[in-house]
């Protein structure tokens, strides 16, 4: 960023000569620096996974929860400046009870991410500072299957079969690309999640780490659920020694 | 159904006002699903109290190439619920670049009729068609109560006919069986109903869109009913020297 | 009160006089009248207006009596009112928002073909009437025919105060719209010829005019054809004429009273003056 300190990064509301707008560049540093998050959608549903290092033992059990729901069968994962990410989190779920109020029926993924798209785009017009975090929309019915979205602090939102955000995401995109997603049935796609997440860790500071998760397909009925601790536990087992596994080919 | 404001009503030669009846349209409106579309059919009447200001009107308002709206209650109400609904269901599709359901739809004419509940008379069917539904039939009366049905009659010819109505009815009909019997029903209430009269329209939706047909009283299509003969009007000893 | 705050009164003031129509007085006039106060006349056109489409045109008209309760406030009002060069409207109801209405209606479609360049639409104006008459629910007390000929050929519409509005071949409006629709009910036929078509509207006219207190005097035709509008006006029908004709001769020849008796009375001067 050659640009710094030319007085062009102080707030959203001014261009730098070469087009560029400092403010939303600095929070979208702000996700790519947070704990790695992946979405990943398979054969019958979709997963969300987030490495969280738990920083005190004081802590409550998940006190600080990055899988959140819009609405029932809408989940959120949210990376990024955790403040923030509430605050995205509880308009969504106004937008969701506003849609079900005026239309009696649940607002469609599409419609959620492009109404959280407009919102988090609202605020990188430089009347405020932009949001610190990136959020997935992640959604499973019987008709349209699977689907992932993601909004980034610019306002921008695309549609995705996996992705990957945070620190190390270079790496789990890699390791996603290896995947077939379409042929992995939900049980599958949790642990390859976890494996991913557990595969790209920094290594020597796995001390006091953990992996949250939630699904969303056909097992939980289209609802967006956090997978249970049993299941996350089996599945980073069978990680472990996949990981080993691959250790001890090389 | 008169829910006009009382100092509406009455005449205020003070200031030239001198209102005309509320235009309403004492209608029947008669309409049923069948597997893959929908059926309506209503009467053509419009009434300023006891003065019919038009006998050919057309209460099957089409709002998208597969939803209509039969529209009972205040004319100019009913009118300006379906401009405006209309205007809303045609800014969704294009905004949204998908088509507006005939439930969401629905759901839009519901958020009209219960807002502006209290300024409004009007009572209406939703029926269209759409991919994922396929036919289906929506009944809101005055207040904005949805109501989804197989079956259904309303307006003031609705009573003369929901007897025969249920009798007919059966599961599984066909849209020419369907056609028949809405049509005749319309017929009916036409027959008994001081405030339904004129022609029966009958408008078909599914897959290929809106068709609305037109049966005129002096057509050969148009149901007809032989009427009980009446007694004579004379006493007995009087109609013996007339004949 | 602050400074401050009276500036705010007086800003407050300035925002509320946004409004339209005030309609506070019409509640007081309503108590008035309930009181028994004696309300003061107005002039409204308990009126005829008549209008009908014929092959490829359109023929409309209305008679020329403004009454304010018993009185003919004015015998020859004019109830055809100009939209643009071929749309023109009748109206009946309350005089003074008819000339409102009709003032409005015109303008903005006149402003709306200076903006597009192509003439206002028939369907256009029937729309604006509407929706505005719909705003104000009845109280603008405008009951309107809507016709004439646009690109899309010739069209006529019925407008009722409400906002209620009823795509018509012919239609009456009016105190002596009842009389008026009978005739048309019974000659109206499509596909007439404009001579035919003017015939039937006048005389759907006289049966208003005759048959009504508050119709009559003279009428105007408005003949709107696709390449040009015939105003015809004022016609008197003859019922309407004034004196009607007098039956008898009420003149007498001289001696045709029989003297019955004569008498003298003799007068003296007592005073006199000289006029210059």
């Amino acid at each position: 960023m050659s640009s710094i300190g030319t007085g062009y990064d102080l707030a959203a509301s001014t261009f730098s000569p070469d087009g560029r707008i400092f403010q939303i560049e600095y929070a979208q540093k702000a996700v790519d620096n947070s704990e790695t998050m992946i979405a990943l959608r398979g054969k019958n549903g979709v997963v969300c996974a987030v490495e969280k290092a738990i920083p005190s033992k004081l802590y409550q059990e998940n006190s600080k929860p990055r899988m959140m729901t819009a609405a029932e069968h809408l989940g959120l994962g949210l990376a990024g400046v955790y403040p923030d990410c509430r605050a995205i989190r509880d308009y969504a779920v106004e937008e969701g009870l506003k849609y079900l109020r005026d239309y009696r029926c649940p607002i469609p993924d599409k419609k959620l991410a492009a109404t959280l798209a407009e919102y988090v785009h609202m605020f990188t017009l430089g009347i405020s500072r932009p949001f610190g975090c990136s959020v997935f929309v992640n959604s499973w019915d019987k008709k349209d299957g699977g689907k992932i979205f993601l909004i980034e602090p610019s306002g921008l939102s695309y549609e995705y079969r996996a992705w990957a955000v945070g620190k190390n995401r270079q790496a789990a995109k890699a390791e996603i690309e290896k995947l077939k997603l379409d042929e992995l049935e939900m049980d599958q796609l949790v642990k390859e999640a976890v494996r991913i997440i557990m595969a790209i860790r920094d290594e020597g500071k796995d001390k006091n780490v953990t992996i949250e998760m939630s699904w969303v397909g056909e097992n939980t009925k289209g609802n967006a659920e956090l997978v249970p601790n049993a299941t996350i536990d089996a599945a980073e087992e069978w990680a472990r020694r996949a990981l080993d596994e691959d250790d001890l080919d090389d | 159904m008169d829910t006009m404001h009382e100092s509406l009503v009455k005449a205020v030669p003070a200031l030239g006002h001198y209102p005309q009846e509320p235009i309403s349209t004492g209608t029947t409106l008669i309409a049923m699903e069948f597997d893959g579309g929908v059926v309506v059919g209503t009467d053509s009447r419009t009434s300023a109290g006891s003065f019919i200001s038009s006998r050919v009107t057309n209460k099957i308002t089409p709002v998208t190439d597969h939803l209509v709206v039969c529209r009972s209650g205040n004319a100019a109400d009913t009118q300006t619920i379906a401009d405006v609904v209309k205007y809303q269901i045609e800014a969704y599709t294009m905004l949204e670049a998908e088509k507006v359901s005939i439930y969401r739809a629905t759901q839009i004419f519901r958020q009209f009729l219960y807002n502006y509940r209290d300024q409004l008379s009007a009572s209406v069917l939703v029926a269209g068609w759409d991919e994922n539904e396929g036919g289906q039939l929506y009944a809101l009366p005055i207040g904005g109560f949805v109501t989804r049905q197989r079956s259904t009659a309303s307006g003031s010819g609705s009573t003369f006919v929901t007897g025969y109505l249920d009798k007919n009815w059966k599961p599984n009909m066909t849209k020419e069986e369907c056609v028949k019997v809405v049509k005749e029903a319309v017929g009916l209430a036409t027959f008994r109903d001081g405030s339904s009269g004129g022609v029966i329209r009958i408008g078909v939706i599914d897959k290929n869109g809106t068709d609305i047909k037109l049966y005129r009283p002096d057509g050969n299509d148009f149901p007809k009913f032989v009427a009980p003969t009446p007694h004579p009007s004379w006493p007995a000893h009087v109609e013996a020297k007339n004949q | 009160m602050t400074a401050t705050e009276s500036q705010q009164g007086v800003l407050k003031m300035e925002l509320d006089k946004g409004g339209a129509f005030s309609f506070d007085n019409c509640f007081r006039n309503m108590a008035m009248c309930r009181m028994g106060a004696a309300p003061p006349r107005l002039t409204s056109t308990g009126t005829t207006i008549v209008a009908a489409s014929y092959n490829g045109g359109l023929v409309m008209g209305a008679d020329s009596r403004a009454t304010a309760g018993n009185i003919i406030a004015d015998k020859h009002c004019e109830k055809v009112h100009k939209l643009t060069e071929s749309i023109y409207a009748c109206g009946a109801g309350t005089a003074a928002d008819l000339d409102q209405v009709t003032k409005m209606l015109s303008s903005n479609l006149r402003l709306m073909e200076l903006n597009t360049g192509k003439k206002a639409r028939v369907i256009t104006a029937m729309r604006q009437a509407k929706q505005h008459l719909f705003d104000y629910q009845g109280y603008i007390g405008a009951y309107l025919l809507i016709g004439g000929v646009d690109p899309t050929g010739p069209h006529l519409y019925e407008c009722t105060a409400n906002g209620t509005t009823m795509h018509k071949e012919f239609a009456a409006q009016g105190s002596g719209s009842y009389a008026a629709i009978s005739v048309l009910e019974r000659d109206f036929k499509v596909g007439m010829d404009e001579a035919q078509a003017k015939a039937l509207v006048q005389r759907a006219l006289h049966a208003g005019m005759s048959g009504d207190n508050a119709s009559g005097n003279s009428l105007n035709l408005v003949i709107i054809r696709p390449e040009k509008t015939i105003f015809e006006g004022p016609i008197v029908p003859d019922f309407c004429k004034k004196p009607e004709p007098i039956d008898l001769e009420y003149k007498f020849k001289p001696g045709s009273t029989a003297v019955l008796k004569r008498k003298e009375i003799k007068y003296e001067i007592v005073e006199s003056m000289d006029i210059h």
